[in-house]
């Protein structure tokens, strides 16, 4: 194992200015997340939540639709069928209709009546048959008060010439809350009476329980905006939904009530204070086209955002999730980047200081051969001069002599060689220290001179 | 001992049956009920009956036992009243002194209203905008008593309906536009019209009162008899419902939610918006001022008898020997 080149000290701030780098740009991105997730993603979920309510109750209004359109056609083609057959002897029309009574699939009905005026050729109205199935048994009787001509599942279809649904009313016939639909009855154009069929509120309650969807709660207003289904069945009949506006203090239900009036759509409104007691509620609504009724699905604030505070929570850990992960990433790469940024620079350094090293172990050893060399030249030198003024042949005098000038010029060239270890020395230490070049002219003087010496020798 | 016992037990049966005879010889013997009829179902148009009845306000001017009793439909109170079915009854002053010149010997003990409630409203989207309008239209109407004022709004803008059709309290023919008006008073289906989100803007509403030809509604009647021998018990009734009124007009709240338990009583089936909407129209219709003369309210005024009388001299009622001083007891 190699020993590092950074100690703890640097490996600290190499972490910290590795937080700081990745860290910084991390938690703005995080912070512009956060932002963008609340704020577009979360009410772009909320639009699609809230059009799925919206698409919901369509679908619930449809169903209840088909419940409605499947009462009135059912009891216009049987009804016309018995009137057309037995539209000139009373008996046989009696006969029929206590047999379509019996045949016919309206389950949900409890009570179905046929009406029929002006039907004798010298213009007398004859009176109103009415029929009556209670508990499976049906009765026929005839009714002489004009006043059944006026009630609105006669008089609705009469004047509108066409299928009509009554208001919510009280039967004191069957004790019970009903509403009635009734067909006008025609033979080619003349009108000849019309068929009502009527069916209490609690049937109309339970076939709305079999289309609610957990978590919302059905409201049923009919056109004119009395409650016929509520959660509450204290307020059936009782309320409309201008009265359930100013119960609940709603001023957006009061606005609905009143577009609902003018214009039957379908759609989402939010409630600050909610018809059921909630603080806050959504009230999705859309019409049921074959009466002019309006279904309701009032949702608890709390239960639309659950969702979507669970797909934001998702969100988030998924951020979360893939922000860990980046920062991880980012910080171990930023680290390494920083630990090779520094090794290099520590190495460099390393290598300086070898170098200095290697240099000056140089002139210490050409000073110690210098000093060394000079030792025993001194002494040739200095026995050479003391010979000289022995008692020698002038030949050898002379050899003495050239020994003497050779040692001379020895000394002077490691006085140089010396010279040059000592500046290059300190050119390197110079350097080292601050980079600052040897100045060219000392070197070349320097070189010139041991140069010189050098020539100078044999 | 056993006979010991036996005799005890007797003694103390025969003493407790003894005690409870005594007991009830020395109650005061209740006072005969005091039946006071009004001429619907529970709602907010009774409020000062209900609240003199609560408040105990009968008692406190010296009438005891009374109680309220409301109509049904088919009930006829001014029939009850000359029937014996009731003591007392409340009516429209038009109805009452028609019936008091067929011959029912009824008497007005306080006069409420001062405006008439009777009105007709249309549908602005039907090309009505005046009374004119109204002819060739067809129209909603209660009949009975409220065709005097209706037949002569009709003659007075010389209105020609295409139908009038009998309204069986069913507003659902004029909300789906079947019809195109519907003969209406204010504290009831007008209300409910609204509440039924009818916006006033879209609809055009003739106040018969506003066209000189509104007689006044609510009062309280009683049989000549009754007016005669039981002086003090008639003004002390008029003095507890004036009271009453009152009452119900400070406490408005309150008033509501006591007219909602009568109702829910009766079986009727409203809420306290329509209620709260009823009083505030009453409280309208009475003109109703806490600065006025407390002993004003509840007169009957000479002009408002004499205007009801001239309207159903015109609609051509024998009313002529009706006069006011035999038909209101101040």
């Amino acid at each position: 194992m190699t020993p590092s080149l950074i100690n703890e000290q640097q490996l600290r701030e190499l972490r910290l200015k590795a937080l700081i780098i990745v860290g910084l740009p991390l938690g703005i991105a995080a912070s512009l997340f956060c932002y963008w997730t609340y704020t577009i993603l979360g009410t772009q979920a909320l639009n699609e939540l809230t059009a799925v309510l919206t698409a919901r109750t369509i679908g619930q209004a449809s169903d209840l639709n088909t419940h409605c359109t499947r009462a009135t056609s059912e009891l216009a083609a049987t009804a016309t069928f018995t009137a057309i057959t037995a539209s000139d002897d009373l008996e046989l029309y009696r006969k029929l209709v206590r047999r379509t009574l019996s045949n016919l699939k309206l389950s949900n009905a409890t009570f179905i009546g046929f009406a029929e005026t002006e039907r004798d050729a010298d213009g007398q109205q004859r009176p109103l048959l009415y029929a009556v199935r209670k508990n499976g048994e049906i009765t026929l009787r005839d009714v002489d008060e004009i006043r059944y001509l006026f009630q609105d599942w006669f008089l609705l279809p009469r004047l509108l010439n066409k299928t009509a649904w009554t208001d919510p009313y009280y039967s004191e016939l069957s004790g019970e809350m009903r509403v009635a639909c009734g067909v006008p009855l025609f033979i080619g154009d003349r009108f000849i009476g019309v068929a009502g069929n009527a069916i209490s509120i609690e049937q109309v309650a339970k076939i709305v329980e079999q289309i609610n969807i957990q978590g919302s709660h059905l409201i049923l207003i009919s056109d004119s905006g009395t409650v016929i289904v509520h959660p509450d069945q204290e307020n059936i009949l009782r309320h409309t939904l201008v009265s359930l506006a100013n119960k609940a203090n709603s001023r957006e239900l009061l606005e609905l009530a009143r577009r609902l009036k003018k214009n039957r759509t379908a759609g989402i409104v939010r409630l600050e204070k909610g018809i059921l007691g909630e603080p806050r509620e959504y009230v999705a609504y859309a019409p049921i086209a074959n009466n002019n009724w309006t279904l309701l699905s009032v949702i608890p604030e709390e239960a639309v955002l659950a969702p979507l505070k669970a797909r934001l929570l998702l969100w988030i850990i998924y951020g979360c999730v893939v922000g860990i992960l980046l920062y991880v990433i980012l910080y171990y790469l930023v680290t390494a980047a920083l630990r090779k940024n520094l090794s290099n620079e520590a190495m460099a350094a390393r290598a300086s200081l070898f170098a200095e090293a290697s240099v000056h172990s140089q002139t210490e050893f050409l000073r110690d051969v210098s000093h060394d060399l000079r030792t025993p030249l001194n002494a040739i030198v200095g026995f050479a001069n003391i010979a000289r003024f022995c008692d020698v042949t002038p030949d050898v005098r002379k050899l003495l002599d050239g020994i003497g000038h050779a040692a001379n010029k020895l000394t002077r060239l490691i006085d140089a060689m010396v010279v040059f270890a000592d500046q290059s020395e300190s050119q390197l230490f110079t350097s080292s220290l601050s980079s600052t070049p040897f100045p060219a002219a000392e070197e070349s003087m320097v070189k010139e001179s041991a140069a010189r010496e050098l020539e100078k020798s044999p | 001992m056993r006979t010991l016992i036996i005799i005890a037990t007797l003694l103390f049966c025969v003493s407790v049956a003894f005690s409870v005879s005594a007991a009830e010889s020395a109650l005061p013997k209740s006072a005969p009920p005091v039946r006071i009829l009004m001429q619907w179902v529970p709602q907010s148009q009774f409020a000062g009956y209900i609240m003199a009845v609560e408040k105990k306000l009968f008692a406190k001017h010296g009438v005891e036992n009374v109680q309220i009793e409301f109509s049904r439909v088919a009930d006829v109170p001014m029939t009850k009243l000359t029937n014996g079915d009731c003591e007392y009854a409340t009516g429209w002053l038009a109805t009452a002194i028609q019936r008091r010149a067929e011959g029912l010997p009824i008497i007005n003990v306080a006069q409420f209203h001062r405006r008439s409630a009777a009105m007709i409203v249309a549908h602005k989207s039907h090309g009505i905008e005046k009374p004119a309008d109204l002819s060739g239209k067809v129209i909603l109407s209660w009949g009975g008593d409220f065709d005097v004022e209706m037949t002569l709004f009709f003659r007075k803008y010389q209105i020609t309906p295409k139908a009038v059709l009998p309204f069986l309290s069913s507003l659902a023919p004029f909300l789906k536009g079947v019809v195109d008006a519907v003969q209406v008073v204010e504290y009831n289906e007008y209300c409910r019209l609204i509440e039924l989100g009818m916006e006033e803007q879209d609809m055009a509403v003739f106040h018969f009162e506003e066209h000189g030809i509104g007689a006044v509604g609510d009062g309280l009647y009683a049989t000549e008899e009754r007016s005669r021998e039981h002086p003090d018990q008639v003004r002390a009734i008029r003095l507890a419902v004036t009271e009453g009124w009152e009452y119900a007009f400070r406490n408005q709240q309150e008033t509501v939610d006591t007219v909602m338990k009568y109702s829910a009583k009766h079986g009727e089936r409203t809420n306290p918006f329509h209620q709260q909407q009823m009083l505030d129209t009453i409280k309208k219709l009475m003109e109703f001022d806490s600065n006025q003369d407390y002993h004003q309210f509840g007169v009957l005024r000479y002009q408002d008898f004499a205007h009801a009388k001239l309207l159903l001299q015109r609609s051509g009622y024998n009313v002529d020997s009706i006069t006011y001083e035999n038909f209101y007891i101040p």
